[in-house]
């Protein structure tokens, strides 16, 4: 009797509190607190959707030339008009997107998988190694990042695969600090100074309990970089020293465009405006990301 | 104090000796042949070999990267490939027009920036803090370069108030200097201007929430007491720290406002050194601008250093 009185009476105290939350629901709660992040996520899904199925949304062959139609006012039948080779703008802003996005995830996978696996190895082991490695982060930290990219560019030439390389290395100090920064506060903690104890081998250690547990603002500086890498390969390609001719990416149609500013303010006007608003996207995703993850914030 | 300085001058000096080993390394490992480049296509072996060896290219790597490396630390850049001058000669004319509109965007960013972001985190909440933080996320998320097209088209082709392109000294005509100079000056500082702005509000809000600022109001103070004289020095230690980044960041999208408004400043000396495929020039300046950059961050943190005694002790 007295059992039961004791359970109904916690029962009835649970039943008070409010209803537990699990973490995930909290952090979806947070994450998607403003109307913004779901309009930014809609864009960078928008842009997915996009660049997948670029031969089908797009209206003409984007490399196809007809100079007759050369720089052509938007109409029904070419809806933002044509550029100086007679090109259909709509459709190269099409598989435009298809640049911005690969240029941003192989950028950032690349810069990323590097960098954490420089901050990683020189968080956990310290010493001359972790001396070594953050001086040299430190130096290319020092050259801002599209002179970076620009003079690695000028030594390997243009060309999509080496605007890659050159931005990937570009960011890859920031990835390898960052992740030092976590590895060595996780270090300390007793799970990992257990495991340690245990035996478990140091690649055992870094993978299975550093490496998780450091990840969570990795994925904010993830989300952050690729609009930064879409927003270079833009500049970069602007510049003449992106993406080369004829395939089609926002900047360097932005750049095309310029000559062509009073007659036809749209060619350069369009894109532009595209790198923006994707940049704008995966910027506002990263800042509810880090609001989310952020455990000080998540109640606000 | 004085044993911090040293400590920071000397990893100074260490940054900017790796700087100098990595814009080599760029230069000389990389694929591609500069001496080639140079002479192009039609150049026969012998004359490859010949300008290998006046420009010293035959000689082991350790070697080519001491003797740069010593011309450097006396001052002396090289000679420019493309416009057959000394580097030297062509960085001075270059580098007061890049350091007249940085200087002029960086003070416009902090002078800005900073206030907006004090503004935007005492009135959290409100519309006034949302339209700051709506046109800081913007200002980040701008290509500047097409920014400046627009501003192009719109204040120089069709409304006509600003000249469309090119540079004029202030001290050659302050009012023309001035019209050049305003459009890029404004978009150079935009990026940088955007940032201080979110770093000094977040940089607010977190110091507001606070125990010793709870102290402060409940202690009767005015809000301008609490914010300006406890909130704001604490506050600004966060922003003082990235500002040497920012520079950098400045100095970075300064390339793409020179190659808008026609500005022969250093951003385009490294396009044009690029697609002339100068490397003398384009390790120059890649060089100056890591220097300027990892000096002013020695400058911000010997600044950090007296603005938080427990930098010192680290």
């Amino acid at each position: 009797m007295t059992t039961q009185a004791t359970v109904t009476s916690q029962q009835a105290a649970l039943a008070e509190l409010p209803p537990q939350t699990s973490n995930f629901r909290r952090f979806l709660r947070t994450f998607l607190k403003r109307k913004v992040v779901i309009a930014g996520l809609l864009v960078i899904l928008t842009l997915i959707l996009v660049a997948i199925f670029a031969p089908l949304l797009a209206p003409y062959d984007p490399y196809s030339q007809n100079l007759a139609k050369s720089l052509q006012a938007p109409s029904s039948e070419h809806l933002l008009g044509t550029d100086l080779l007679g090109r259909d703008v709509l459709s190269r802003i099409i598989y435009g997107s298809r640049i911005s996005l690969m240029v941003g995830i192989v950028v950032v996978l690349l810069g990323g998988t590097l960098g954490m696996t420089i901050g990683l190895i020189s968080g956990y082991f310290g010493g001359i190694v972790d001396t070594i490695l953050m001086r040299m982060c430190d130096a290319i930290i020092a050259i801002p990042l599209i002179i970076f990219a620009m003079a690695m560019g000028a030594a390997m030439g243009g060309g999509i695969t080496n605007v890659i390389l050159a931005l990937g290395f570009a960011i890859t100090p920031t990835y390898a600090r960052l992740m030092r920064g976590q590895v060595l506060s996780v270090k300390q903690q007793d799970y990992v100074i257990a495991g340690e104890l245990t035996g478990a081998s140091n690649l055992r250690n870094i993978l299975v309990h550093v490496f998780p547990n450091s990840i969570s603002p990795l994925i904010v500086l993830i989300t952050m970089n690729l609009g930064l890498a879409i927003l270079a390969e833009a500049g970069l390609s602007f510049l003449g020293l992106g993406v080369s001719p004829p395939q089609a990416a926002w900047g360097a149609m932005v750049n095309d465009g310029y000559r062509y500013l009073l007659q036809r303010p749209l060619l350069s006007v369009a894109p532009g405006l595209c790198v923006m608003i994707v940049v704008l996207a995966f910027n506002v995703v990263g800042d509810a990301l880090r609001d989310a993850l952020d455990p000080r914030l998540r109640g606000e | 104090m004085t044993a911090y300085i040293i400590r920071r001058l000397i990893q100074t000096v260490i940054i900017l000796l790796i700087v100098t080993m990595i814009v080599f390394l760029i230069m000389h490992l990389l694929p591609g042949d500069p001496v080639r480049i140079m002479l192009g296509d039609d150049a026969t072996p012998e004359q490859v070999e010949l300008m290998r060896k006046e420009l010293g290219l035959d000689r082991p790597l350790p070697v080519q990267y001491l003797s740069w490396l010593g011309d450097v630390l006396k001052g002396d850049l090289g000679r420019s490939i493309a416009y057959r001058m000394d580097v030297n000669d062509l960085v001075k004319q270059r580098l007061p027009i890049t350091i007249h509109l940085g200087f002029s965007a960086f003070l416009l960013a902090i002078l800005v920036g900073v206030p907006a972001g004090i503004f935007a985190a005492v009135k959290r909440g409100s519309w006034i803090d949302s339209l700051i933080t709506v046109s800081a996320n913007l200002g980040m998320a701008i290509p500047t370069f097409w920014l400046g097209i627009l501003g192009v088209y719109l204040f120089s082709l069709k409304l006509g108030w600003l000249p469309v392109q090119g540079y004029v000294s202030p001290f050659e005509d302050p009012w023309l200097s001035f019209r050049h100079s305003i459009m890029p000056i404004v978009l150079m500082s935009l990026t940088a201007l955007a940032s201080l702005t979110r770093q000094t509000r977040s940089a607010m809000l977190e110091v507001i929430r606070q125990d010793y600022i709870r102290t402060a109001r409940s202690k009767g103070l005015s809000e301008r007491r609490v914010i300006f004289g406890h909130a704001l020095r604490n506050a600004l230690i966060p922003v003082v720290t990235i500002l040497g980044i920012q520079l950098g960041n400045l100095v970075g999208g300064s390339v793409f406002i020179e190659q808008v408004f026609n500005i022969p400043g250093m951003g385009r000396l490294m396009v044009q050194s690029i697609f002339g495929q100068d490397y003398v020039v384009v390790q120059s300046v890649v060089l100056i601008v890591a220097s300027t950059v990892a000096l002013a961050n020695l400058v911000v943190d010997i600044a950090y250093g007296y603005i938080d005694p427990r930098i010192r002790y680290r």
